[in-house]
C-alpha cells in the first residue's frame, strides 16, 4: 500500500467554483474592453492577468493533488452539513422568489410572506408562531422603512389599501 | 378608480420642506405623512409629486441650480418636488434612468446642456436628443473658465500659455466630454501647445487638484470659481465677454488675451422631458412650460439664485427653440473633437 | 476669532445648550448606522427637508452629531452579526465577530464604543486647534501618495489570507476585478457591466457589502441555532462587569490615539474615506502588534484600531469643506447644500464671517461624542443579547431588512438583485475557504487605486517612475515594503527562537 493511500484525501471541487467564476468574469471583462483606448483597458487587463495567474496556479495545485491521488471530488462543502440541508436550500430559493415577487407584491406583503416561509424553513414552529413573528416584523418594517423613512420601496396591495383608508389626520 | 391623492400645502411651508430630497429621499413624503399634513383631490396635472432627475451627484452645481429653481417654481406649479440623483458614466446613468421613467410628464430631467449633450454624442447610448428627449426650457448659462489656485505661480493666461510652450501643462477637468475640456483642446490646437487634460470626475475634486497644485490649472464652468471666491484666480473666460468681471478677477476672454478664435463655450442648464410625454400630453407639457417661464420671470428668482452664490448675469431664460439650439451647437463641437474626447 | 480658553468655553456651552437636538441626533445616528444601507449620508439626505427648516447652526449640529453617531453604530452589527453597517466597519468584523461567537460580544462592543468615542474626541480636539495645518495635508498627499496609501489597505488581503495565501490572493484579485467594473475614469466608457445600467457607475458598495456579509452570513447562520455558543445569562454582563469592560478598553489608549489620528489624516484626503482608514489602521495595528498571529481570531486591538480610525475620518472629511470650501465626502457635500440653502458662505470665508458657526461645527462633534459616552453603557450591556436570539428569527429578518438597505442608497430595484448575487458569491466563498473581507477590500479599493494611478499617469506623461517621484511617496513606499517584508522575517525569527528555546529545555 502506498503512503498516499494512508493519507485522508482532501475534498476538492467546491473550492474551484470561485476561481472558475472569477476567471470567466476576467475573460469576459477583457473581451468587453478589447476595442477601448489603452487608458480604459490597462488596469482591467492587468487585473485579469493577475487573477488568471492566481487561478491557474490554483488549478495546477488541484491538478497535482488529483494526479497524486490526494484529492477526491466533493461539492458537499458548499452545501453545509447534511442536517436540514433541503430547508436551507429552500431558504435560498425563497430569496430568489422574493426578488421576483417584491415588485408587484410591495414591501409589506412580500416581507410578511418571506418572513413567514423563511422562519418556518429555518425551524420556527408552530406555523402560528411563525405567522405572528412575520406579521409583527413586516408591520414594524413597514412603519419604520416606508412610513417614517419614506423608502421608495415598491408599493403593493397592502400599501395601496392603506393609502385609500381615510386617516384621522387626512 | 380612485382619484389620485395629492398633499395640500400645509401651514408650515411644506413645499420648501419637501423640495429637497435625494434618490433616497422621497422619505420626506413619508415623514410628512406622519407629521400630519392633509390630502386633497387636486387638479388633473400634476396629479402627484413631480420627480426631478439629476444626472449628477448631490451637492453639485446641478443640484444647487435645480433647488434654487424649485424654490420659486413651487409658487407657479402646485406640487411637491422629489429629487433623485443618478450620477455615473458622465451623465449616461441619469439619462438612461430617466428614459425608464413613465413618460407622463410627472418626471423631468434637469440637464446640463454642455457635458451631457457631448456624452450623448460620443457614447453609444441609443438616446437621441429630439427623438427621445426634448429640452423645453433653458434656465441658466455660464461660460467656461480657466483658473488657478491662490498659491499658483501663474498670474495670467499669457503666463500659462508661455509655460505650455516649454512643457505640457496639466489641466484638471471634471471629465473629458465637457465644454471646458473642449475649450482647452481648442486652445492647444490653435496655439500649437499641449494641454494635458486630467479628468477628476467632478467639479469639486477638479477644483481641489488646482488649489493643492497637483495640476497647473483647472478648467470648469465659471460659477465654480465664483463660489470658491479667493481660493480661485480666474485667468481667462471662453466667451465673447466676461459676464461677471467683478467676481472673476476681471479676467479677460481667452480670445481677447491670446488672439484666438475659439467659439464661446458655455454650459446651460435646461429642463428636459421625454419625447413620448411631449407628444402624448401636450397640455401637461404646456403647463410645465408656462410655470417654468413664470418662475424665470418671478422677481424672487434672481434673489434665490444670488443666494446660492450664482450671479444673476447667468440667468439665461430660453424657450424650447433656444434650448434645443444650444444643444445642437454643443453636438457640433463634440463631433469636431470626437477623437480627442473619446480616445478612439 | 482667536481660540483662547474663554472662546472655547463659550463654544462648548453653546454646543452643550443644543443637547435637546444632539441627543436625538445621536440616537438616530446610532440606529441608522447600525442598519446597512442607511449610513450617515443617506440618513442626512433623508432628513434634509427637516434640517432645512432649522436655523443653520442647529441644522449643522444635528447633522454632525448624527454623522459621528452613525460611525459608532456601524460597528454594532459588524460585531454582533458579522454585518458591517458601513464600509468603514468592514474591518471590525474580522475580530469583532469571532469575539461574539465566543460569547464575548459585550466586551467587543465596549472596545468598539470606547475606541469610537475616544477616537472621535481626540480628533475633534485636534481639528479644533490644528484646522489650518490639517488643511495643508492635501498639498502634500496627492494621487501618487494615494496610490501607496491604498496599497497599504490592499496589503491587508495578504494578512487575512495567511491561512491559504493562494485562496486569499484569488479572493482579493476577484474583488479588484469586480471593482474594475463600470465606466473608466478617463473616457467614462462602461466596462464589464453585462450591459446592466445600474453597474455603469461601478459595483455599488452598499449592495455588495450587504450581499457579501449580510446575505451570506444569514445563509451560513442557519446551520446553527444561535450566533454565540452560550446562553443569554452568559452573554449579558452585570452592570459592574459592563463598567469593567469599558474601563478595560481604555488599556488600548495608544492604539486608539494613533489609529484615530491616522483616520483623521486619511479623512482629510480627497477621495479617501472610512473604509480605507479602517483597513489601513487594522493593518498597522497588526504590524506593530507583538501578537500579529492573533489578529483575525477575536483580538482586542484589532477591534479598537478600525473603529478609532473610522471615527477619526468623520472630523477629517469636514476639514476640506471648512478650510477650503470643497466637500471632502458625500456627507460634507450634503452639509454644503444646507450652507448654500441658508446663503452662508463656506470655506475660509466661513471663519471670517461666521467664526462661531465654523468652530461650532467641530465643537458640536466633540459634544456629540461626550453624549455618546453616556449612551454606550446600556448598549454595551444589553445589545450583546442579540447573539443568543434563535437564528430562525435572525436569518430571515437580516435578509428582509438588509435588502431594503441595499435598495435605499440609489433606489434601484436591481441593487437588490446585485446584493443577492453578491450574497451567493459570499456564501460560496465562505463555505470554500475564500475570505469575503478580501473580496470586499478589492471591490472598495480597486476603483480608488485605479483612479489615483490613472491621474498620476496623466499628470506625469505616462511615466511609471512618477510613482517614485515624491519624497513623501517614497517614504510611504519604504514603509509599505517594510510592512510586507518584516512580518514574515520576524515571525520566522520568533519561530526559530521559540524552537531553540524548546530545544534548550529538552
Amino acid at each position: 500500500m502506498s503512503l498516499n493511500d494512508d493519507r485522508p484525501k482532501k475534498p476538492v471541487g467546491a473550492d474551484l467554483i470561485i476561481p472558475v467564476a472569477a476567471s470567466l468574469y476576467a475573460l469576459y471583462y477583457v473581451a468587453s474592453v478589447w476595442d477601448f483606448p489603452p487608458e480604459a483597458q490597462r488596469s482591467g487587463i492587468f487585473l485579469a492577468a493577475m487573477l488568471l495567474l492566481f487561478s491557474g496556479l490554483f488549478f495546477v495545485r488541484v491538478g497535482l493533488m488529483a494526479v497524486r491521488g490526494q484529492a477526491r471530488w466533493d461539492f458537499s462543502a458548499v452545501l453545509g452539513p447534511t442536517e436540514r440541508r433541503l430547508h436551507r436550500a429552500g431558504f435560498l430559493g425563497l430569496i430568489f422568489v422574493y426578488l421576483f415577487v417584491v415588485e408587484w407584491g410591495g414591501f409589506t406583503l412580500t416581507t410578511f410572506a418571506f418572513l413567514f416561509a423563511g422562519s418556518w424553513l429555518a425551524g420556527l414552529r408552530p406555523p402560528g408562531k411563525a405567522a405572528l413573528f412575520a406579521a409583527v416584523a413586516a408591520l414594524g418594517g413597514w412603519l419604520f422603512f416606508v412610513v417614517v423613512l419614506g423608502t421608495r420601496f415598491p408599493v403593493g396591495p397592502f400599501e395601496r389599501l392603506v393609502a385609500m383608508v381615510p386617516t384621522p389626520w387626512s | 378608480m380612485p382619484k389620485p391623492i395629492r398633499p395640500t400645502p400645509p401651514a408650515l411651508p411644506r413645499r420648501r420642506f419637501l423640495q429637497s430630497s435625494g434618490a433616497v429621499v422621497a422619505g420626506a413624503a413619508g415623514l410628512a405623512a406622519l407629521a400630519g399634513p392633509g390630502t386633497a383631490f387636486g387638479q388633473a396635472f400634476p396629479s402627484r409629486n413631480l420627480e426631478i432627475v439629476i444626472p449628477t451627484g448631490v451637492g453639485g452645481g446641478a443640484d444647487r441650480d435645480a433647488r434654487a429653481f424649485t424654490q420659486v417654481w413651487g409658487r407657479h406649479l402646485d406640487t411637491n418636488f422629489e429629487f433623485g440623483y443618478y450620477p455615473g458614466a458622465a451623465g449616461q446613468v441619469g439619462y438612461e434612468f430617466y428614459m425608464n421613467r413613465e413618460p407622463d410628464a410627472h418626471s423631468v430631467l434637469f440637464a446640463n446642456l454642455g457635458p451631457e449633450v457631448i456624452m450623448l454624442e460620443l457614447q453609444d447610448t441609443g438616446i437621441e436628443i429630439g427623438r427621445d428627449i426634448v429640452y423645453i426650457q433653458q434656465t441658466l448659462s455660464e461660460p467656461m473658465a480657466v483658473w488657478v489656485g491662490p498659491n499658483s505661480p501663474f498670474r495670467s493666461i499669457e503666463h500659462l500659455v508661455e509655460e505650455a510652450r516649454r512643457r505640457p501643462v496639466t489641466v484638471s477637468v471634471s471629465r473629458l466630454p465637457h465644454p471646458a475640456s473642449i475649450g482647452m483642446l481648442a486652445l492647444g490646437e490653435e496655439l500649437g501647445v499641449e494641454f494635458v487634460l486630467v479628468p477628476y470626475g467632478g467639479g469639486n475634486p477638479s477644483a481641489m487638484a488646482a488649489i493643492t497644485l497637483e495640476v497647473d490649472c483647472c478648467a470648469l464652468p465659471i460659477t465654480n470659481t465664483i463660489v470658491l471666491d479667493d481660493q480661485a484666480r480666474v485667468l481667462g473666460v471662453f466667451a465673447d465677454g466676461n459676464p461677471t468681471p467683478a467676481e472673476t478677477d476681471d479676467a479677460p476672454t481667452i480670445n481677447a488675451a491670446l488672439g484666438t478664435a475659439i467659439p464661446p463655450l458655455s454650459s446651460s442648464r435646461a429642463w428636459g422631458i421625454h419625447r413620448a410625454a411631449y407628444d402624448a400630453y401636450p397640455e401637461r407639457v404646456q403647463i410645465l412650460k408656462d410655470s417654468m417661464a413664470a418662475t424665470l420671470a418671478d422677481p424672487e428668482y434672481p434673489d434665490v439664485v444670488t443666494g446660492t452664490g450664482v450671479p444673476t448675469a447667468f440667468i439665461d431664460a430660453g424657450d424650447e427653440a433656444v434650448a434645443m439650439a444650444t444643444a445642437e451647437s454643443m453636438r457640433t463641437l463634440a463631433r469636431r473633437f470626437r477623437t480627442l474626447l473619446s480616445g478612439s | 476669532m482667536e481660540l483662547n480658553p474663554a472662546t472655547l468655553l463659550e463654544l462648548f456651552w453653546h454646543s452643550l445648550s443644543m443637547w435637546w437636538l444632539i441627543i436625538p441626533a445621536v440616537m438616530i445616528g446610532i440606529l441608522m448606522g447600525a442598519i446597512p444601507g442607511f449610513a450617515a449620508h443617506n440618513t442626512i439626505i433623508m432628513l434634509l427637508p427637516l434640517t432645512l427648516v432649522f436655523d443653520v447652526d442647529l441644522a449643522l449640529t444635528f447633522m454632525v452629531a448624527l454623522y459621528c453617531a452613525s460611525h459608532l453604530g456601524g460597528g454594532i452589527p459588524a460585531i454582533l452579526l458579522n454585518i458591517p453597517g458601513t464600509g468603514g466597519a468592514a474591518a471590525t468584523t474580522l475580530d469583532g465577530y469571532p469575539m461574539s461567537r465566543a460569547g464575548l460580544a459585550a466586551k467587543a462592543l465596549a472596545l468598539s464604543f470606547v475606541a469610537s468615542v475616544v477616537g472621535g474626541l481626540i480628533t475633534a480636539g485636534i481639528t479644533l486647534f490644528l484646522l489650518p495645518f490639517l488643511s495643508q495635508v492635501g498639498f502634500h498627499i496627492r494621487s501618487v501618495e494615494m496610490v501607496v496609501i491604498m496599497l497599504f489597505g490592499l496589503a491587508l488581503i495578504a494578512a487575512i489570507a495567511a491561512q491559504d495565501m493562494l485562496k486569499g490572493l484569488i479572493a482579493g484579485a476577484f474583488g479588484l476585478m469586480l471593482g474594475a467594473m463600470g465606466a473608466d475614469h478617463i473616457y467614462a466608457t462602461p466596462r464589464g457591466t453585462f450591459g446592466i445600467l445600474e453597474l455603469f457607475d461601478g459595483v455599488p458598495l452598499v449592495p455588495a457589502l450587504i450581499g457579501l456579509f449580510a446575505i451570506s452570513e444569514a445563509l451560513v447562520m442557519l446551520e446553527r441555532r444561535t450566533i454565540a455558543k452560550t446562553n443569554a445569562a452568559q452573554v449579558t454582563p452585570t452592570w459592574p462587569q459592563s463598567l469593567r469592560n469599558i474601563f478595560h478598553a481604555f488599556k488600548h489608549g495608544w492604539t486608539i490615539a494613533w489609529s484615530s489620528v491616522l483616520g483623521l489624516v486619511i479623512g482629510v484626503l480627497p477621495g479617501a474615506g472610512a473604509s480605507i482608514a479602517a483597513f489601513v489602521a487594522y493593518q498597522q495595528a497588526r504590524i506593530f502588534s507583538k501578537t500579529p498571529e492573533k489578529f483575525g481570531t477575536g483580538h482586542e486591538p484589532a477591534i479598537v484600531a478600525p473603529e478609532a480610525a473610522n471615527n477619526g475620518v468623520t472630523t477629517g472629511t469636514l476639514v476640506p469643506l471648512l478650510a477650503i470650501g470643497i466637500p471632502g465626502g458625500s456627507t460634507a457635500a450634503v452639509m454644503m447644500v444646507v450652507l448654500q440653502y441658508h446663503g452662508v458662505p463656506f470655506g475660509p470665508r466661513l471663519f471670517i464671517t461666521e467664526p462661531l458657526l465654523a468652530y461650532g461645527v467641530i465643537m458640536s462633534m466633540f459634544v456629540a461624542y461626550l453624549f455618546m459616552l453616556v449612551t454606550m453603557f446600556p448598549m454595551a450591556r444589553y445589545l450583546s443579547r442579540i447573539t443568543v436570539v434563535a437564528t430562525y428569527y435572525m436569518a430571515p429578518l437580516i435578509v428582509a431588512f438588509t435588502l431594503v438597505g441595499a435598495f435605499v442608497p440609489r433606489g434601484f430595484m436591481t441593487d437588490i438583485a446585485i446584493a443577492v448575487a453578491f450574497g451567493v458569491i459570499g456564501y460560496v466563498a465562505r463555505k470554500t475557504g475564500y475570505h469575503v473581507a478580501a473580496i470586499l477590500i478589492g471591490v472598495i479599493l480597486g476603483p480608488l487605486i485605479e483612479r489615483s494611478f490613472l491621474l498620476t499617469m496623466r499628470i506625469h506623461g505616462n511615466d511609471l517612475m512618477a510613482l517614485f517621484s515624491s519624497p513623501i511617496g517614497n517614504v510611504l513606499w519604504g514603509l509599505l515594503a517594510l510592512t510586507l517584508i518584516l512580518p514574515p522575517i520576524l515571525h520566522r525569527r520568533a519561530h526559530r527562537r521559540g524552537k531553540a528555546e524548546a530545544d534548550d529545555v529538552y
